[in-house]
């Protein structure tokens, strides 16, 4: 990987001036999660990352008026589990689920899934279905794009070097209106081979407005407005969802590659805005009869930076608490906190196995949620409390009870994933006490094994909740 | 039936806890003083001749260590037929071959290094499938052969072919016969922890080589080889194993950047590190061969099958590994899966551009499995019959010799296939979708708004080695028993635990035939330089070998355990008895007689005491093994007790002109099924259960087998479904896992049952067979049987996507 330097200021200005002071050189860098990877596969060669994660304009969920914003800044997980995105968005909720995996929902913002521009990018379809507005900020001004406006080409949007994305405004929806978001993957926890969103308005039995988005089956996320001219005004009844499928595969123009086919794209996408419809017809009914849930506040984010005094841009001394003790360490810009934990401090229990965050070997917990460690950038771990696979461990070599439940019920095999996979279990205990099968498998989705099956991890886990 | 103390409990595995707490040491986790770090430069093209290798840029970045090419370093070459070498010369032929390799101060370093070097090429045409590669006129990948000689073709020159019976009359006289094309993919092991080692040189010149791998004596001649290839005359290779974040045959043979680390650190003076990244693994390691079988089976009016006519290619790619022999692994499933007079096998190995393949799990049978037990179920079909009942006509039994000369001992395969028909309900569903091919139209079914789904239930059947499988001329496993003074049992052994519960295995076997308790045994692996001499832990084979080999060993310790009890047996009695009368006063010394010396055949022991064979119930007449070891060796010209054991099976290399010989002493059957749910609109299978049924011979520890068979049986529903390594001309397009897809707990959110059907095999360790490949052997074609059931739709080739379902139903209407 080639070495950048990395920068965490606290205001938008001081990124812009950053940002004016590489001309270019230098990208903006929000959850990682996509752009750690590029920067590791030399794909992008920037001379500095520039975080935006200190920038605590861009937090947070909030309600303005009848329409609800959200920061760019707003965590996957936090779009998961907030009341308001789902009462107000349920397609956007749908959508949250499936963005990849816990452990990266706990790094990732909806603004960084947006800016990446991925054809397949979850969080597009439902935001275009309810035609979101993003603002855009730059050192001469702020700005306002309707979202159908953003997307330019695979991995290009319509934003200025040196602009940021900073916040996303979605608009009341009318009454009588359902939504609904489907994805296609090769297997549960994928990238979309296609996903699809749906937003209708109805009035009785007649669509009166319809909005159809679809990914991953065209260059941009793109909007089906052939779909949405011939649905609206109509009686949607099963003959018409029949044609409203074909119509959807016709309208789709994607293309063969190492995921699916040009075909399959089509005709699944065709089924998924069928379905979707089906789904967002359902929720209208519904809809209508239960509206106004009750809003509780967004959660003001807590943070004591000690970022923003950095002695380089290159190399930093970091404090942060690790797994129970206070420790400090000098790490440089381009290393990861897998890095730092199992060179600096030798705890090696954190294991490396991809790289690029799908197989969760290096699961930590950082401030209590699971993280990926190998794409966490190690100045961001300054004044965070880190507990690895070790720190479980208490005095005389007790084990966690997560730990002896894997233990006593082979939950091990070959073992490399297990760390990893026992965070992982954490994270989703300290959550949800009591998951049911389901719940488990979804919490642990972020981690791969090749030796069990998960059969006696999934057990074991079971055995756990009931220590 | 024998009553055993430990054998098929349910517990634990001893290596759990270090596991548990992060305290495992994997090859990614050790360092040494003055470590460096290597890195290989791979070819930019799949065949091309070398030009010019420009190093000089990457000698100047500081903190590199040692540049080397196959010009500035000596030969060594590796391979099963030896056709590749460490570093190449001249010309490439594949995208992973090894042009040139640093070392630095730090993996940063080296990674910088590497872009620094330029080679110049010269872009050659290449040949990327079998097909290619045989046409007349072909790019020839390897123009000479092992003995200097022009080569005229690609074909590797390593054939495999079995033939009984008269196939070709059989067909004429058979009353149904089908004939089908199948094929399979490249499929990547996809261990968690990638593959590495650290070369160190001590100073005198000799190798400590720590790497991971599943063949540490054999690799330690590989080793030693180079060692002379590199003029290092009478020196001598050490090979430590650290943990092994899984296996599955990736380390079943040497490889490329093992040597190149070996070359790096005798050049630098220094240890030298090489971890693949996760994109390496996948670009520079050796995946399963893809197959293209064309299949011939046909069976008389009572269904009973007469003939079974299998030719298979495999894509070898560029060089040959031992994954070259999978062959004689899939002729055993060729000619003796059910009972076949007349059986034709022949493979063709290709040599092609693409990247060189290995064995993984299974060696080669899931290939030809996948071929014979979706054939299986058309043969069923045309000849209107259950395929459940049709299996059962044809299956074998036990106590039969096989026209391979295979010696079918303990059989339980009509069990294991009654099993799973049971446990799968299958009277109820098989057959029942009415959208088997030209029954119900398929599209009316496509209107509505739930779904459209159908529903439908398959099963297959698997043979596979039992007994170990000689592969190599030796087929042993060694093991020494060290016994202590605190009656402490180390159990050294030669094979390697690599996840799949070798060591509780070994563990609960010693336990039970020497008679001590499972917490007094240690097993010690990993290090030639200690551990006696084993071939390998491949071939299901390890626990199998081992265990014998440890029971072996055991009864030889007990020999001497007893010999040593007849001298101090009553005078540690005495003792006792002594020690508890100045405690407690009023306790009576029975009258006995404590001068009497027993017999060795008097005394048996269990969990660790040792007791007379007559008494085993009398409270005074026993003694503890650390007391007698402790009185035997704590004195004046005392002894101890160390005993070795080698087990070599009683089975047979194959003779190589007639492909017959009983290559494993005891063969494992099975049966698996699953009931699958296709949504007709997606073409998305979705699994509704699964269920594995296996003659085990007899469970070892319930927890680790049902381990091995999910496992396993995860391995084969990706290969069914999802797992495909894409390439194009010889590049790979998808080297991680967000493109190859290993399946994720939410994709296994079903419900698996496992029956383990114990037989008691006599040439088993306490009865038991091989259990670590055959779990994901007939996987893949139940599911593909289970789809076909369901929407009267076959996929020929792996993975069964719905792209190809989608196709085919549409092709189908």
């Amino acid at each position: 990987m080639k070495r950048f330097a990395y920068y965490q200021p606290q205001s938008l200005d001081e990124a812009f001036g950053l940002m004016e002071k590489y001309e270019g050189r230098a990208r903006y860098v929000a959850g990682g999660t996509d752009a750690m990877i590029r920067v590791k596969q030399k794909i992008w060669q920037p001379e500095a990352l520039i975080s935006l994660r200190w920038v605590e304009a861009l937090c947070g969920i909030k309600k303005t008026g009848n329409s609800l914003r959200l920061g760019s800044m707003t965590l996957w997980r936090e779009i998961e589990t907030d009341p308001l995105v789902a009462s107000h968005c349920p397609a956007l909720a749908d959508a949250a689920p499936m963005v990849a995996n816990p452990q990266i929902r706990n790094v990732a913002t909806v603004g960084g899934n947006l800016c990446n521009a991925a054809p397949s990018a979850d969080g597009a379809p439902p935001l275009m279905v309810m035609e979101a507005v993003l603002t855009i900020s730059g050192p001469h001004g702020e700005r306002e794009v309707p979202i159908s406006e953003f997307f330019k080409g695979p991995g290009q949007h319509c934003m200025q070097p040196g602009e940021v994305l900073t916040a996303i405004t979605i608009p009341e929806m009318p009454m009588h209106t359902g939504m609904a978001f489907l994805k296609s993957g090769r297997v549960t926890q994928d990238i979309a081979v296609a996903n699809v969103a749906v937003c209708i308005e109805m009035e009785g039995r007649v669509c009166k407005k319809c909005r159809v988005a679809a990914g991953a089956v065209g260059p941009v996320p793109m909007e089906l407005h052939g779909v949405e001219l011939f649905v609206e005004g109509k009686e949607i009844t099963q003959d018409l969802l029949l044609e409203i499928q074909d119509k959807a595969a016709g309208e789709v123009t994607p293309i063969t590659d190492v995921r699916s086919t040009e075909i399959y794209r089509r005709t699944v996408t065709g089924v998924m805005v069928k379905r979707a419809i089906e789904q967002a017809m359902e929720r209208a009914k519904y809809e209508a009869e239960s509206r106004d849930v009750a809003v509780s506040p967004a959660v003001p984010q807590d943070m004591e930076p000690t970022v923003g005094l950095y002695d380089s841009p290159l190399r930093k001394r970091v404090r942060f608490n690790l797994n129970g003790q206070a420790v400090e360490a000098e790490v440089m810009s381009h290393k990861m906190l897998s890095n730092v934990l199992r060179d600096t401090f030798e705890f090696t229990g954190t294991k490396e196995g991809c790289g690029q965050g799908e197989c969760g070997a290096c699961t930590v917990l950082v401030d209590g949620e699971s993280v990926n460690s190998c794409l966490y950038p190690a100045f961001e771990v300054d004044g965070k409390t880190v507990t690895t696979i070790e720190g479980l461990v208490g005095e005389g070599n007790r084990l966690d009870p997560i730990q002896s439940a894997f233990v006593e019920n082979g939950g091990i095999q070959c073992g490399f994933c297990t760390p990893g996979m026992i965070m992982s279990t954490k994270a989703m205990l300290k959550r949800n006490a009591h998951p049911t099968e389901e719940e488990i498998r979804k919490g642990i989705s972020g981690n791969l094994c090749r030796c069990t099956g998960y059969v006696q991890i999934v057990e074991s886990i079971k055995q756990a909740t009931l220590k | 039936m024998t009553q055993f103390s430990f054998i098929g409990a349910d517990v634990p595995r001893p290596d759990a806890p270090d596991k548990a707490a992060g305290k495992a040491m994997y090859i990614h986790d050790m360092t040494l003083p003055g470590m460096l770090y290597g890195k290989i430069k791979f070819s930019d093209h799949a065949h091309a001749g070398i030009k010019h290798i420009d190093t000089s840029r990457a000698e100047k970045l500081p903190g590199v260590r040692a540049v080397i090419t196959g010009y500035n370093t000596p030969e060594i070459r590796i391979g099963f037929i030896k056709d590749n070498f460490a570093l190449k010369r001249d010309k490439v032929r594949q995208f992973r071959d090894e042009v040139a390799a640093v070392a630095a101060t730090d993996p940063d370093i080296a990674a910088e290094a590497i872009d620094l070097i330029q080679v110049e090429y010269e872009e050659l045409p290449g040949v990327f499938s079998p097909t290619q590669a045989l046409e007349e006129d072909a790019p020839i990948v390897h123009e000479i052969d092992l003995k200097g000689r022009l080569k005229a073709d690609n074909i590797v020159p390593v054939p495999w072919k079995f033939a009984t019976g008269d196939v070709e009359r059989a067909r004429e006289e058979a009353a149904h016969v089908v004939e089908e094309h199948y094929t399979t993919p490249l499929i990547q092991q996809s261990c968690m922890g990638t593959a590495g080692c650290i070369a160190e040189f001590d100073l005198s010149s000799n190798l400590i080589m720590r790497t991971k791998t599943q063949i540490p004596f054999l690799a330690q001649n590989d080793f030693n080889q180079a060692l002379r290839d590199m003029g290092l005359k009478g020196k001598k290779s050490r090979v430590i194993v650290p943990t092994l974040g899984g296996s599955f045959g990736t380390g079943l043979d040497t490889h490329g950047y093992e040597f190149i680390s070996i070359l790096l650190a005798y050049k630098t003076g220094r240890p030298v590190k090489m971890v693949f990244s996760r994109e390496e693994e996948f670009t520079a390691l050796s995946p399963r061969q893809p197959t293209e079988t064309h299949i011939i089976q046909g069976c008389d009016a009572n269904g009973k099958m007469v003939l079974r006519n299998i030719r298979m290619v495999l894509d070898n790619g560029a060089y040959t590994s031992w994954g070259a022999t999978t062959p004689s692994v899939m002729m055993i499933p060729a000619s003796s899966i059910y009972r076949v007079p007349n059986v034709l096998f022949k493979t063709t190995i290709v040599y092609t551009n693409n990247t060189y393949c290995q064995a993984m799990r299974g060696y080669g049978n899931p290939q030809v499995a996948w071929a014979m037990e979706s054939n299986m179920d058309q043969l069923a079909e045309v000849a209107g019959i259950d395929p459940f009942e049709f299996r059962m006509i044809n299956s074998n039994i036990p106590n039969e010799t096989t026209p391979m000369g295979l010696k079918i001992s303990t059989c339980g395969m009509k069990e294991c296939l009654e099993s799973v028909a049971e446990k799968l309900d299958w009277k109820s569903i098989c057959g029942k979708s009415d959208l088997k091919r030209g029954s119900a139209n398929v599209c009316t079914t496509l209107v509505g708004s739930t779904p459209a789904k159908a529903r439908g239930v398959g099963m297959a059947a698997l043979f596979h080695v039992g007994g170990s499988g000689r592969v190599y001329r030796s087929d042993g496993s060694g093991i020494i028993l060290k016994i202590d003074d605190f009656g402490d049992v180390s159990v050294v052994s030669g094979g390697v635990e690599m996840g799949q519960g070798f060591d509780s295995a070994l563990a609960l076997a010693t336990a039970e035939a020497l008679g001590v308790t499972a917490d007094r045994v240690k097993i010690v692996t990993g290090d030639t330089a200690t551990c006696p001499w084993d071939v390998g832990t491949h071939a299901s084979r390890g626990a199998f070998t081992s265990c014998n080999a440890a029971i072996m060993a055991a009864d030889k310790a007990r020999k001497k355990i007893f010999e040593l009890a007849s001298e101090h047996f009553m005078l540690r009695v005495k003792s006792r008895m002594k020690k508890r009368k100045r405690k407690d006063a009023d306790f009576e010394i029975p009258d006995l007689d404590y001068e009497t010396l027993f017999d060795p055949s008097d005394f048996d022991m269990k969990e660790n005491r040792i007791f007379l064979k007559s008494e085993p119930d009398d409270p005074d007449l026993h003694v503890t093994l650390e007391e007698i070891l402790r009185a035997a060796h704590y004195k004046e010209q005392g002894t101890m007790v160390i005993e070795e054991a080698f087990y070599d099976p009683p089975n047979q290399m194959l003779d190589p002109r007639t492909g017959r010989g009983n290559m494993s002493s005891t063969y494992i059957v099975g049966a698996q099924g699953a009931v699958v749910e296709v949504d007709l609109e997606t073409g998305k299978v979705e699994i509704i259960k699964v269920v594995a049924a296996h003659d085990v011979g007899q469970v070892l520890n319930q927890q680790t087998i049902k381990g091995q068979i999910y496992g396993a049986l995860a391995q084969g529903i990706g290969y069914a479904l999802s797992e495909e390594y894409k390439t194009h001309e010889g590049r790979n397009l998808n080297p991680n896992f967000l493109d190859y897809k290993i399946l994720s707990a939410p994709d296994l959110d079903f419900p698996i049952e496992i029956d383990c059907i114990e037989t008691h095999d006599k040439t088993g360790p306490f009865g038991a067979k091989g259990v670590g490949e055959p779990g994901l052997v007939p996987t893949a074609p139940a599911i593909a049987n289970a789809v076909y059931d369901a929407i009267g739709v076959r996929i020929r080739d792996l993975p069964i996507t719905p792209e190809k379902i989608l196709a085919a139903l549409s092709e189908d209407r």
